[in-house]
């Protein structure tokens, strides 16, 4: 009996290493190619003992338009955030504490924005755009992923206010406050936690779109999602795989730290209240 | 009153700007023959490009690839994401830890996880044939054999995606009650049993739902086509997503392009229409 249960212990175990081995080599991988230097990133056979260095960070940053693409991916997906979560918050407190008729329609509305194709509005939108002016420019990036982030904001946050006791509102108004300032002195900071891991989805989207960023922009606005893809397809640093290792991982990070702080909450916001 | 439709009158009017009036602009795109060639010309078509949804061998090839990817993908996804959360979901030492490792995939982006991949699918100092002869095969060349791309776009696919199935069903069987588990183990059933007829049936919904998720999602896979192939070698990979952004921004032509991007749309909303109602019945 004992034995058996050693085994089935051992056999979930090695199940699971497994699984995490798969899940997690290709981005090891990629962190050790961007440690090395260009002839030992892409030898054959390869390299697992070396001496890491920080070079290929260094050129990818300082030395190539990766540096300026890693800024405007910021400011793009910053601005984007802080607009949803603002607006966001307004239209949440609104739905859930006020009494608006047809609000259960307009939260599957809501829901059912998040499954539209990207695709489909690529053309009117690259159009309208042109025609505005703003073409390139970060501005339109950063109307598209506000666009596109809010309803999703405003559902997450919708969630967060519905599980605080009302009491501490009703007692606030009845102190005089209005309901602005409720909203604002009161509820936001009780529900900062949920909020808080709202503003890091509607920021990963953003960092991570990459349709619209190819198609909006062209040069001055470029995204770093697009220029290290860039990368690749530019034969003449197709090769350099330490550098685009370098920006890969640059792009991944602030999201990994991210996703440890917000985990918590990532199934529902994935799942938009499907699960739990 | 009127104040307090006011707080939601942002949210409205954004998703009116942004929504649906591109949406119908598309749609009036998708009834000409706009082409950024003709210097903005636009004759009135018709229904012309949608009639071309049916006729033209191209469009309806890149349907079944686009069939091929999501079903070999969600099947997958399914199968290694269920495998994934049965094995977290037992009490055991540093299940905490897989866990949030279990994030990482889904952080990376859908582009930068083709870069992740382009980079092991390298054919002569890629890191996966090496394994390969490492262990007495012979490499292969993942992107360019246009019997095996779409598979290893498959792959990739399934990489960053599995995570999100496993938490969903991880989630599901986690918020089960114990006790008809426990009663039934204590009548004497086996672990397959107790699996087949009791925690299968529970979490259907939630199985439903991720499965209709991930199938909505993957008919407008883009980046990672975009990045590790252009559709090629030849059209192998060339899904319904690509297709439509080929024909209207690299072709320059949109109507075409608008008119795929609405066959799309539209297909998304049915399937979309259906998590829906799978969703309110678990309420």
């Amino acid at each position: 009996m004992k034995i058996h249960k050693v085994l089935h212990k051992m056999g979930v175990y090695s199940g699971i290493l497994g699984s995490m081995l798969f899940l997690m080599f290709p981005i090891i991988w990629m962190l050790f190619t961007s440690l090395k230097e260009h002839r030992q990133a892409i030898a054959v056979p390869p390299v697992w003992l070396f001496t890491p260095s920080l070079d290929a960070y260094r050129i990818a940053v300082l030395l190539s338009p990766l540096g300026r693409e890693i800024i405007n991916s910021f400011i793009i997906a910053g601005s984007a955030t802080v607009l949803s979560i603002v607006l966001g918050s307004l239209a949440a407190y609104a739905c859930v504490r006020i009494r608006i008729r047809g609000s259960e329609i307009i939260s599957y509305m809501i829901l059912s924005i998040r499954f539209f194709p990207a695709i489909s509005l690529v053309f009117p939108y690259y159009l309208i755009m042109q025609s505005w002016g703003l073409y390139d420019t970060h501005i339109a990036l950063i109307l598209v992923y506000t666009a596109f982030n809010l309803p999703f904001a405003t559902w997450m946050i919708m969630s967060f206010f519905q599980e605080l006791p009302r009491e501490v509102e009703e007692s606030a108004m009845l102190d005089g406050c209005s309901q602005l300032k409720t909203l604002f002195r009161i509820t936001i900071p009780i529900a900062r936690g949920g909020i808080a891991a709202t503003a890091i989805l509607c920021f990963m989207l953003a960092w991570n779109e990459f349709l619209y960023a190819v198609v909006l922009t062209s040069q001055k606005a470029v995204t770093a999602q697009v220029g290290v893809a860039a990368y690749i397809e530019n034969p003449a640093t197709g090769t350099n795989w330490e550098l685009i290792s370098a920006g890969a991982i640059i792009l991944i990070a602030p999201l990994m730290l991210f996703g440890i702080v917000v985990q918590r909450h990532l199934v529902r916001g994935l799942t938009f209240g499907a699960v739990s | 009153m009127v104040k307090e439709y006011f707080f939601v009158l942002p949210l409205i009017s954004l998703v009116a700007v942004t929504l649906f009036y591109p949406l119908i602009y598309a749609f009036k795109i998708s009834l000409t023959d706009f082409s950024l060639f003709s210097a903005g010309t636009a004759n009135f078509v018709g229904l012309n490009n949608y009639a071309l949804l049916f006729h033209d061998p191209v469009i309806l090839y890149s349907l079944r690839i686009t069939a091929y990817f999501t079903a070999s993908a969600v099947a997958i996804e399914f199968v290694f994401g269920l495998g994934i959360a049965l094995l977290l979901n037992q009490e055991l030492l540093g299940v905490r830890v897989f866990r949030v490792l279990l994030i990482f995939p889904l952080m990376v982006s859908p582009a930068i996880s083709a870069i992740l991949w382009r980079w092991l699918y390298t054919p002569d100092w890629g890191l996966l044939n090496y394994l390969i002869e490492l262990l007495g095969g012979k490499g292969v060349n993942w992107l360019g054999n246009p019997s095996l791309v779409l598979f290893s776009l498959v792959l990739v696919d399934v990489w960053r995606n599995t995570p999100f199935v496993a938490l969903v069903l991880l989630a599901g069987l986690q918020s089960l009650p114990r006790e008809p588990i426990d009663a039934a183990k204590v009548d004497g059933a086996s672990t397959i049993q107790v699996f087949r007829f009791i925690t299968l049936p529970l979490i259907r919904h939630v199985i439903l739902v991720v499965i209709l998720f991930r199938t909505v999602t993957s008919i407008s896979i883009f980046d990672i086509i975009y990045i590790l192939t252009r559709g090629g070698p030849g059209r192998a990979t060339d899904t319904i997503a690509h297709l439509a952004f080929k024909r209207g921004l690299i072709h320059f032509n949109l109507g075409e392009g608008s008119a795929i991007g609405y066959l799309i749309f539209v297909i998304s909303c049915l399937i979309s229409i259906f998590i829906i109602l799978a969703m309110r019945r678990r309420r």
